[in-house]
């Protein structure tokens, strides 16, 4: 019975090694394909995008120094942070000013190649003469957020100033109509003038339009104040505001719903109970405080290249450092096999079911494997051979349960600052640091419930035998 | 006696390590490190095949101009184009390389319409900036963890020794990457990692036997 049973384990681990190994293949339009999923490879072994990026032509030479070529390149570092991307190298040729960015290639991909280059100017401007009141250098940083009304969700972004700032706003909302319900306002009593200028036309045989009529619709039009609009993107400047360069404004005006010492808030779409809509707004909203907030652009900037870089690291290396990795392994499981006998022949057994499952676990765990993460790899085999090759040698001496129990618990206690350093690396936000923390994290865990399971099972029923 | 012998192995070791390190320095601040091709300030060409590449192929053709200093990869998704890139390449190399491709695959591209393009340097604070803040907090929690751990052999004594030995770990690793010109480069945070799990691993060890 307890043969049939280390038998029956045996032929388990065959078939996960030959699932992990070799695969588990179906046809699939007349062609076979592999069922067992593939490794996630992260930039540096699989592919990635190389996006070059460099000043416009018509930039004032003036402005082509080292120092706004730096100051880009870390604004543009902050928005890579920003939106989350996790593995990226920036460098500058301070010569030209080209920069060169290397990003993993996967679905955010092209929005960071979009943002990459965007602009996130906010300008408040007059809006019939386009004379700009209050500049991008005023301002600070932004956020944004939704409110709850009666009528749905509001979302807005809350754009800081500078002191210089305040005082400019200040004089603005003195002078201008920027606040959405005073634009309302005027444009709705403009309307209503407008009606009435065509009427008096209309009826230009009427004269019983009074002198008194006249005087109060100009004073009317003295008082209106003139209408300030704020515009997010690449704004026209009144400089050149010519046919020419109206073409390049790329700038979205948005409505100010509050002005709060050196704060203006700015409704982002409307109020909306439609779940769809108040995703968009929000995402529109966390792209203009990204832009906002990780800081201007002195130049503006255009991709030169864009595209997909194939790893220099090819398959066949790949397979050849596998290949002699797996020939280490072999010539140790022999030798184990040798020294204890039978019972290191199960253990090497034990120990192939291991790395298969491990394989998988990898696989279906969605990590992704680094560099550092094959050092990983590597170092979990080396643990849990050296965690078998310990109770190997304690069953030498006592086979009690206990003992190996013991075994056990000492040597995880002697892998604590192993494991801190695993966890810790897991939430690293860099995706090689944080390959190599999920693989180790995955490996301990594995190393603990496969042993108990497999290999203390099998050592156990070749004793009782 | 016994003493004596094993305190003279410590100062001995203790002075190879020192000039191990005083070595890497003066190196550093003379040459720099090694930095790996791919970071360095390079020169590059681009050739369209027009058909899928066998990059090995492409590999030896152009080891045969620039030799191994070199690094060639496919590009874009139909892997029909291929990079090359190398510290310097000349005008001739160009010519050279473009016409020796040209012998394993039939494409228009011809060595007069291949530009030299100027790939800039990658620095290293660049490189290696993201695996400050990890290792500095992972650093924190080993050594409050030895602290608790260890706290009969006395809480300053093991943090002194754990913080020291963290430290000359990754300085001594850097001396010996600057002394023997090993390339700084991808492969390096896999080395930082491996000195820093030994020594953490050595230190543990050390304090268990002691404790």
């Amino acid at each position: 019975m307890k043969k049939i049973k280390i038998i029956t384990i045996v032929l388990a681990i065959i078939l996960v090694t030959l699932v992990a190994f070799v695969g588990v293949y179906m046809q699939k339009q007349n062609r076979m394909e592999n069922k067992v999923k593939d490794y996630q490879l992260s930039r540096e072994l699989d592919r990635g995008r190389v996006i070059e990026i460099k000043p416009v032509e018509d930039t004032e030479e003036g402005k082509l120094t080292v120092k706004n070529y730096q100051v880009i390149k870390n604004t543009l570092e902050k928005r890579l942070k920003n939106l989350g991307a996790t593995d990226y190298v920036i460098s500058l040729n301070t010569a030209d000013g080209t920069i060169r960015i290397e990003l993993p290639e996967d679905d955010n991909t092209d929005l960071y190649a979009y943002y990459i280059t965007a602009q996130g100017q906010v300008q408040i401007r007059e809006k019939d003469t386009g004379v700009e009141l209050l500049s991008d250098s005023m301002v600070k940083s932004a956020k944004y957020n939704y409110i709850y009304n009666s009528s749905g969700y509001q979302t807005y972004v809350e754009i800081e100033l500078t002191k210089e700032g305040q005082a400019k706003i200040e004089e603005i909302a003195n002078n201008y109509a920027i606040l959405s319900n005073e634009i309302d306002e005027i444009e709705a009593k403009q309307e209503e003038d407008t009606e009435t200028t065509e009427e008096t036309t209309e009826q230009t045989t009427q004269e019983a339009t009074t002198e008194n009529e006249e005087n109060a619709a100009q004073e009317t039009q003295e008082q209106t104040k003139k209408i300030a609009v704020l515009s997010i993107g690449t704004p026209k400047t009144s400089s050149d505001s010519t046919e020419d360069s109206e073409e390049t404004d790329t700038s979205t005006e948005y409505d100010v719903s509050k002005i709060e010492k050196n704060k203006i808030t700015i409704n982002i779409g409307t109020t909306t109970t439609n779940s769809t809509s108040v995703q968009n707004n929000m995402s529109k909203a966390s792209e203009i405080s990204m832009l906002v907030s990780s800081g201007k652009y002195p130049i503006e900037y255009e991709i030169e290249n864009n595209r997909l870089e194939i790893s220099s690291i090819t398959t066949k290396q790949i397979m050849i450092f596998a290949i002699a990795i797996l020939a280490i392994l072999v010539i140790i499981l022999i030798a184990i096999s040798i020294k204890y006998k039978l019972q290191g022949l199960l253990v090497s057994i034990s120990f192939i079911g291991f790395v298969a499952i491990f394989s998988l676990l990898l696989r279906y765990a969605n990590v992704l494997i680094s560099i550092e993460g094959i050092y990983a790899i590597l170092l979990i085999c080396a643990i849990n051979l050296k965690l078998n090759t310990d109770i190997l040698e304690v069953r030498k001496v006592n086979m009690t349960n206990e003992v190996v129990l013991n075994t056990y618990k000492e040597f995880f206690i002697k892998l604590i600052p192993i494991i801190i350093i695993s966890i810790v690396f897991c939430f690293a936000s860099w995706t090689n640091l944080s390959s190599f923390g999920m693989i180790m994290f995955w490996g301990l865990v594995l190393i603990a419930i496969y042993n108990v399971l497999i290999t203390k099972t099998l050592l156990k029923l070749k004793e009782s035998k | 006696m016994k003493q004596l012998i094993e305190k003279k192995k410590k100062i001995l070791i203790i002075i190879i390590l020192a000039l191990i390190i005083l070595a890497g320095m003066l190196m550093t601040i003379f040459l720099g490190f090694n930095k790996e091709a791919r970071f360095e300030q390079a020169k590059r060409i681009d050739i369209y095949v027009e058909q899928k590449v066998d990059l090995e192929k492409v590999k030896e053709k152009v080891k045969e101009v620039l030799g191994n200093d070199s690094i060639v990869q496919v590009v874009e998704v139909y892997e029909d184009m291929v990079t090359i890139r190398s510290k310097d390449i000349t005008e001739e190399q160009k010519n050279e390389i473009v016409n020796k491709v040209k012998e394993i695959y039939e494409f228009e591209q011809t060595a007069e319409d291949t530009a030299i393009n100027v790939i800039p340097t990658t620095r290293f604070r660049d490189l290696f900036k993201p695996y400050v803040i990890p290792f500095i907090i992972v650093s924190v929690l080993v050594i409050i963890y030895f602290m608790i751990r260890y706290y009969k052999l006395g809480i300053l004594k093991v943090f002194g020794k754990t913080f020291l030995a963290i430290l000359l770990g990754q300085i001594l690793l850097f001396s010996i990457l600057a002394i023997t010109r090993i390339p700084v480069g991808i492969y390096t945070p896999v080395l930082i990692l491996m000195i820093y799990i030994l020594v953490i691993s050595m230190l543990d060890k050390h304090f268990r036997k002691n404790s």
